[in-house]
C-alpha cells in the first residue's frame, strides 16, 4: 500500500489457454506482482482481469514500458497500447538466463505449446516447437485429469507414488486416451496410469519437439507443467540430466516479456491498459474486397471511436492508408 | 482443346504467354485457396506430399471450370515427383472427370518422347497450322516474360527487406507481375518490366541491416508461396533478404540439358555434400544439404529448408541440416509444411529465427 | 571376426543370399544381426522417416557396440528397380550419428553401392565386400564359390483359398514390431498367411506392368512387388482376404494405397482388401478390433 505510484514494467502473456502477468519494479527489476488465469478463449475478460490486479494496488502503478508475447500478443498490444511485441521463444529464453545466466537448455511446455530452446553464452542459437502434433501438452493433462476426477495439481504427487507407469501409447492424444481408458477398463491403478501419462507425455516431447537436438546440462524447466513432479521424474530419468524447475515456471514468458520492456530504452507510446477497465472497447471486422486475400480486417473501437486496424495482410489499414466507411 | 497447368508461384505468366501468343484456349486455375486444398486432401491419405494434393486441386478447379487438356510437367524417380501424372491421373478419373494429358518431359528421353507421341495423336488433330507455326515465338515471349518475372521477385526479396513499408513492396510486386503478364508486345514487355523494377529500387528505404538467408528444400514448396505460406514476404517483412536458387527458369535450363554451367554447378554441389552425403539421394536432397554449406561458406546469416510433411529426400536432408548447422555454426530452421493452417505458428518461429540471427551476427535481438 | 547387418535388412531381397555368399569367402565371420541392448532413441538424428527406417537406424547404431565391422549397404537398385531413396541415405544417416558419439566411433562401416538384379552382380558385391572386410588381410587367392543353386518361388498347388495375403514391404511383413503383430492375430484367429515375397519377382513385375505406360513405370520394386501380389491374388489365386500392411508415413505406399483403392472398386467381385497402418505407437487392441472386423467381411457375415 505506497503513497506514491511504483514505476513498472509489465509483461503480458496471452496464451491459448490462459493468460499470465508479470510486473518488476524498475529499480531493481524485482518481481511485485504476477497473475496466471485461465481463460476460456476470450482475450478482452483476461485483459481485464490483469488490469483488475494491477489497478488492486491504490494508486495503481506507472507503466513505464510494456511488452506482450504469446499467441493473442498482437491483439493484447493494441489493446493496451505499445509496440513492443516479441515472440515467446525468444521472451522464454529472456527468462531463464535471468534466473540462470549458465543455463544451456530451456524446456517449456504449456498449454497447447511445447518449445525446446539451446542456449549458448546467454543467447538463444537452436529452438524446435511442436509442429505436427502433440501427444502431450498441458492441456491434456488438464482433460485427463478432468476425466479421472483428480486435481491437476495433485498430479504430480499421484504420479511420483507409483513405481510402475503403465504403457501408454498413441500417436496422438485421441489414441492415448484410448489406451488410458483400457487400462482403466483392465483395473490397472489410477496412479500407476497418472504416472503412465507423465512417461508418455515425457516421451513424445522427446521424440518430436526434442529431436535431434542435444540436451545439455544446466536444464531450466518452464511453462505450467513444469508444476507436475512426476514429469520432473521422467525427464530426469529419461534424459539423465538435472532439471531445474524455474521459480517463474508458471509464467516465464510474461516474466521474459517485462525483462524484454525494461531492456527498450526508446520512449514508449502512452500506456492505456487501465482504460481496459472502465472504457468500452469492442472488436468489429469486416471483409476487404481489395483483393483476392478478402482478409477479415479487424478494428477496435474504444468508446465508440474507431482507433486501430489490424490483420490486413497488406498493411494498408494498419498503417492508416486507408480506412473503413460503413 | 482447353489448356490448363498447375500453378507454381508466377509460372502462370509464362503459360499464359505462351498459350496466347500460340493462339491455343486455355483455362488459368484458380488461384490456391483452401478450397484447392481441401480437394486434394480428401481424395487421397494423410501421407501424399502437400505438393501432389494441391496440383490435383487446381486441375479439378480447372476442370470445373471448363478445361479439357491438363499439361504437367514430368519429373524423375527416385522421388514421388516422377508418379504424380500417374497417380493424379488415376485420382480424376477416380472422381469421374474427362481429360485428355500431355506430359512435358523433364527430362528429355526416348521413353518420354514416345510417351509424348501417344499423348499428343489426339491433341495434334485439334491444333491449327497456325498454332504450330506460332510456337516458336510463344516459346521466345513466355521465356521473356519468365525472366522479367524472375528478376523482378529477386529485386522484390532484397528492397522488401529493407523497406520502410514492407507493403508496398509487396503491392508493387503484385502490379508489376500483372502488367508483365497483361503486355502483349516485346517492347510492351520491356517497358512493363522495367518500370517495375524501377518503381521497386525508388521504395522509401528504412535504415535496418537486413539479414540474408537462402531458401532451400523441394522445388514446389519453395517456388510455391500457397505452399510455403507465402514465406518469402513473411521474412521479407521481418528484415530478411531471402535467396534462392529454384527458380523455373533454372529447373528449364537444367532439364534439357543445354546449360553446361548449370550442370556443372550442379556436379559441384554435390561434392559439397560428400561429407555428409556420399549418394544421391534423389531430388533436391543432396543440393538442400550441399546450399547450406555453401551459405555458410558466403557469409549468409541463416538457412531456411523448407519441405512437405513425409517429403523422402528433403526429411533426411533434414536430419542431416542439423548436423551441418551445428558443424558449421549457422542457424538452420527447418519449416516442414503440412496440412494444417500454420500461419500464427509460423510468424513465432521465424521472428525467433530473426531473434536468433540477429543475435549471432549484432549481439541484440530485433 | 564378428559382423553386424541388421535384422531388418535380411527381409530385402538379395541380402540372405550376400550374406551366404560371405560366408563362403569367410567361414571366419560370425554374424551379428540382434543387439543385446539398445541404443537410447532420444540421442538419435534419425529423422521423421517411417519406422522401418528409424528401426533400421537404431539396430545399425546399437550393433556397433558388439562387432568389429557393420556392414550397411546403399541399396540403390535391386532386380532393376529402384528401392525407396531412403535406403540411398541410410548409411549417411548411421553414420553421421556414430560420429556424435565417442564410443564406436571406431567401428568402420561398410556402405557398398548395391545395385543387384542378376548372380553376377552379386558375386562381384560379394567381393568388393570381402575386400573392404579383409583389406590388411593378405590373402592368397579369393576362395572360389561354389555354384549357388537359388530355389524357385511359388505357391502353385497351395491351397489358399483359406489363407490371407499379407502384402507391403518385405522388411515389414516379417517384423513383428513392425507388422503390428498382424499374422500372430490372423493364427489366433485360425487363419494362415500367405505373402508377396512367396511369390517369384518376375511374375509380380510383369503383373504391375500391365498398370505401366512409357515413361510411367512405376519405378520403385516394394511398389512393383505390392501391385502385383494384390493383382495376383485377384486375378490369379485367391485368398480369402488382402491385409497391406502400410507404415505410417511411407511415401512410396501413400501413392500405391491410392492407385489400388481405385482398382478395388473397378475390379469384378474383388477379393475383401483392407489397409493397416503400422507405426512404432502399436496399439495392440485397435489392431485386433480391426482384423476381427475384416475377418467378418471375410467369412461373409450378414446383418439381417
Amino acid at each position: 500500500m505506497a503513497s506514491k505510484s511504483t514505476e513498472i514494467f509489465l509483461g503480458i502473456d496471452v496464451g491459448s489457454v490462459s493468460v499470465k502477468m508479470v510486473a518488476l519494479d524498475t529499480e531493481a527489476l524485482e518481481m511485485i506482482n504476477f497473475l496466471y488465469v485461465r481463460t476460456h478463449g476470450d482475450p478482452f475478460s483476461s485483459l481485464r482481469m490483469v488490469m483488475k490486479r494491477l489497478a488492486e494496488n491504490r494508486p495503481h502503478p506507472v507503466v513505464q514500458a510494456a511488452a506482450t508475447t504469446g499467441s493473442g500478443r498482437t491483439l493484447a498490444a493494441r489493446l493496451i497500447n505499445t509496440e513492443i511485441i516479441k515472440n515467446e521463444i525468444t521472451t522464454h529464453t529472456l527468462a531463464g538466463v535471468k534466473i540462470m545466466p549458465e543455463v544451456r537448455t530451456i524446456v517449456e511446455i504449456g498449454g497447447q505449446d511445447s518449445k525446446i530452446i539451446i542456449i549458448r553464452d546467454g543467447m538463444a542459437v537452436d529452438f524446435a516447437m511442436n509442429t505436427v502434433c502433440a501427444a502431450g501438452t498441458g492441456s491434456f493433462l488438464d482433460q485427463q485429469s478432468g476425466r479421472l476426477e483428480i486435481a491437476v495439481e495433485d498430479m504430480g504427487n499421484i504420479a511420483l507414488s507409483s513405481d510402475n507407469p503403465a504403457t501408454i501409447s498413441g500417436r496422438c492424444t485421441v489414441f492415448a486416451e484410448t489406451d488410458m481408458v483400457h487400462k482403466q477398463q483392465i483395473g490397472i491403478p489410477t496412479n500407476d496410469i497418472v504416472a503412465g501419462l507423465c512417461r508418455s507425455l515425457v516421451r513424445n516431447y522427446l521424440a518430436s519437439v526434442a529431436k535431434g537436438k542435444a540436451i545439455t546440462a544446466p536444464v531450466v524447466f518452464q511453462g505450467g507443467v513444469a508444476a507436475n513432479k512426476g514429469i520432473v521424474r521422467e525427464f530426469q530419468e529419461q534424459t539423465g540430466f538435472e532439471f531445474h524447475v524455474s521459480p517463474y515456471y508458471g509464467v516465464a514468458g510474461a516474466y521474459g516479456a517485462a525483462l524484454l520492456a525494461s531492456m527498450i530504452k526508446d520512449k514508449q507510446p502512452e500506456f492505456r491498459g487501465f482504460e481496459l477497465l472502465d472504457r468500452q472497447h469492442d472488436i468489429k471486422s469486416f471483409a476487404c474486397r481489395k483483393c483476392e486475400e478478402a482478409c477479415s480486417v479487424l478494428m477496435l473501437y474504444r468508446d465508440g471511436k474507431l482507433i486501430s486496424f489490424w490483420n490486413d495482410r497488406c498493411g494498408r489499414y494498419s498503417s492508416g492508408e486507408l480506412t473503413f466507411n460503413s | 482443346m482447353k489448356v490448363t497447368f498447375p500453378h507454381l508461384g508466377s509460372m502462370y505468366i509464362f503459360c499464359k504467354a505462351m498459350a496466347e501468343t500460340a493462339g491455343i484456349p486455355y483455362v488459368l486455375p484458380r488461384p490456391t485457396s483452401n478450397r484447392t486444398r481441401e480437394i486434394g486432401e480428401y481424395n487421397t491419405n494423410e501421407s501424399v506430399c502437400l505438393p501432389l494434393k494441391i496440383i490435383l486441386g487446381n486441375f479439378v478447379e480447372a476442370l470445373e471450370d471448363g478445361a479439357d487438356t491438363i499439361v504437367m510437367v514430368g519429373s524423375g524417380p527416385p522421388c514421388r515427383l516422377g508418379l504424380y501424372d500417374r497417380i493424379i491421373k488415376v485420382v480424376l478419373n477416380d472422381m469421374g472427370y474427362d481429360f485428355r494429358w500431355l506430359t512435358i518431359p523433364g527430362i528429355f528421353n526416348w521413353q518420354a518422347l514416345l510417351q509424348n507421341r501417344e499423348e499428343t495423336r489426339v491433341l495434334r488433330k485439334e491444333l491449327t497450322p497456325g498454332n504450330y507455326f506460332r510456337f516458336p515465338w510463344a516459346m521466345a515471349m513466355g521465356w521473356k516474360k519468365m525472366m522479367w518475372c524472375e528478376h523482378l521477385e529477386r529485386t522484390a526479396a532484397e528492397m522488401r527487406a529493407i523497406a520502410r513499408h514492407p507493403a508496398d513492396v509487396d503491392r508493387l510486386l503484385a502490379q508489376g507481375l500483372h502488367n508483365i503478364d497483361q503486355a502483349a508486345g516485346v517492347l510492351s514487355l520491356s517497358r512493363a518490366g522495367k518500370a517495375a523494377v524501377a518503381s521497386l529500387k525508388a521504395i522509401e528505404k528504412s535504415d535496418r541491416l537486413p539479414l540474408r538467408v537462402i531458401m532451400v528444400g523441394e522445388v514446389y514448396t519453395v517456388m510455391e508461396p500457397s505452399i510455403n505460406m507465402d514465406i518469402e514476404r513473411r521474412l521479407g517483412h521481418l528484415g530478411v533478404i531471402v535467396h534462392r536458387s529454384s527458380y523455373f527458369s533454372t529447373h528449364i535450363r537444367r532439364g534439357s540439358r543445354m546449360d553446361r554451367t548449370l550442370l556443372k554447378d550442379r556436379e559441384k554441389l554435390l561434392k559439397m555434400a560428400g561429407p555428409y552425403l556420399n549418394y544421391d539421394v534423389g531430388a533436391e536432397c543432396n543440393f538442400s544439404v550441399a546450399e547450406a554449406v555453401q551459405a555458410q561458406q558466403e557469409g549468409y546469416d541463416g538457412v531456411v529448408h523448407v519441405y512437405p510433411f513425409s517429403c523422402m529426400p528433403e526429411t533426411n536432408a533434414a536430419a542431416v541440416l542439423s548436423t551441418v548447422g551445428e558443424d558449421l555454426n549457422i542457424p538452420v530452421l527447418p519449416v516442414v509444411i503440412d496440412r494444417q493452417d500454420m500461419g500464427l505458428r509460423i510468424d513465432t518461429q521465424l521472428e525467433a529465427f530473426v531473434d536468433v540471427m540477429m543475435w549471432r551476427s549484432q549481439g541484440r535481438i530485433a | 571376426m564378428k559382423v553386424g547387418i541388421s535384422r531388418e535388412l535380411l527381409a530385402v531381397e538379395w541380402m540372405p543370399e550376400l550374406i551366404k555368399r560371405l560366408g563362403q569367402l569367410a567361414p571366419e565371420i560370425e554374424w551379428v544381426h540382434d543387439p543385446a541392448a539398445q541404443i537410447h532413441p532420444q540421442l538419435l538424428l534419425d529423422g521423421d522417416a517411417c519406422y522401418p527406417f528409424k528401426k533400421m537406424v537404431r539396430t545399425s547404431l546399437s550393433l556397433l557396440s558388439e562387432v568389429e565391422v557393420l556392414i550397411l549397404p546403399r541399396i540403390v537398385s535391386l532386380d532393376g528397380f529402384l528401392m525407396c531413396p531412403n535406403f540411398r541415405a541410410l548409411p549417411d544417416i548411421v553414420k553421421i550419428n556414430k560420429e556424435r558419439t565417442e564410443r564406436n566411433r571406431g567401428v568402420p562401416l561398410v556402405s557398398p553401392v548395391m545395385e543387384v538384379s542378376a548372380q553376377n552382380h552379386l558375386e562381384a558385391l560379394s567381393r568388393e565386400v570381402f575386400k573392404a572386410l579383409f583389406k590388411n588381410d593378405a590373402r592368397d587367392h579369393e576362395p572360389q564359390l561354389p555354384d549357388n543353386k537359388t530355389e524357385a518361388k511359388g505357391l502353385s498347388g497351395r491351397d489358399i483359398t483359406n489363407s490371407i495375403a499379407l502384402i507391403g514391404h518385405p522388411y515389414v511383413l516379417t517384423d513383428s514390431r513392425l507388422n503390428n503383430d498382424v499374422p500372430d492375430i490372423l493364427r489366433i484367429n485360425g487363419f494362415d498367411t500367405v505373402t508377396a515375397q512367396e511369390i517369384a519377382f518376375h511374375q509380380l513385375t510383369e503383373l504391375a506392368e500391365s498398370r505401366d505406360y512409357y515413361a510411367k513405370k512405376l519405378y520403385w520394386r516394394s511398389a512393383r512387388e505390392t501391385l502385383g501380389a494384390f493383382l495376383y491374388f485377384n486375378e490369379i489365386q485367391r485368398p480369402a482376404g488382402i491385409i497391406h500392411l502400410v507404415p505410417f508415413n511411407c511415401g512410396v505406399d501413400a501413392l500405391l494405397r491410392i492407385e489400388l483403392m481405385a482398382l478395388h472398386k473397378r475390379l469384378n467381385n474383388a477379393t475383401p482388401y483392407m489397409v493397416i497402418i503400422c507405426d512404432e505407437h502399436t496399439q495392440r487392441d485397435h489392431v485386433v478390433t480391426r482384423v476381427e472386423a475384416f475377418l467378418d467381411i471375410v467369412h461373409g457375415i450378414k446383418i439381417n
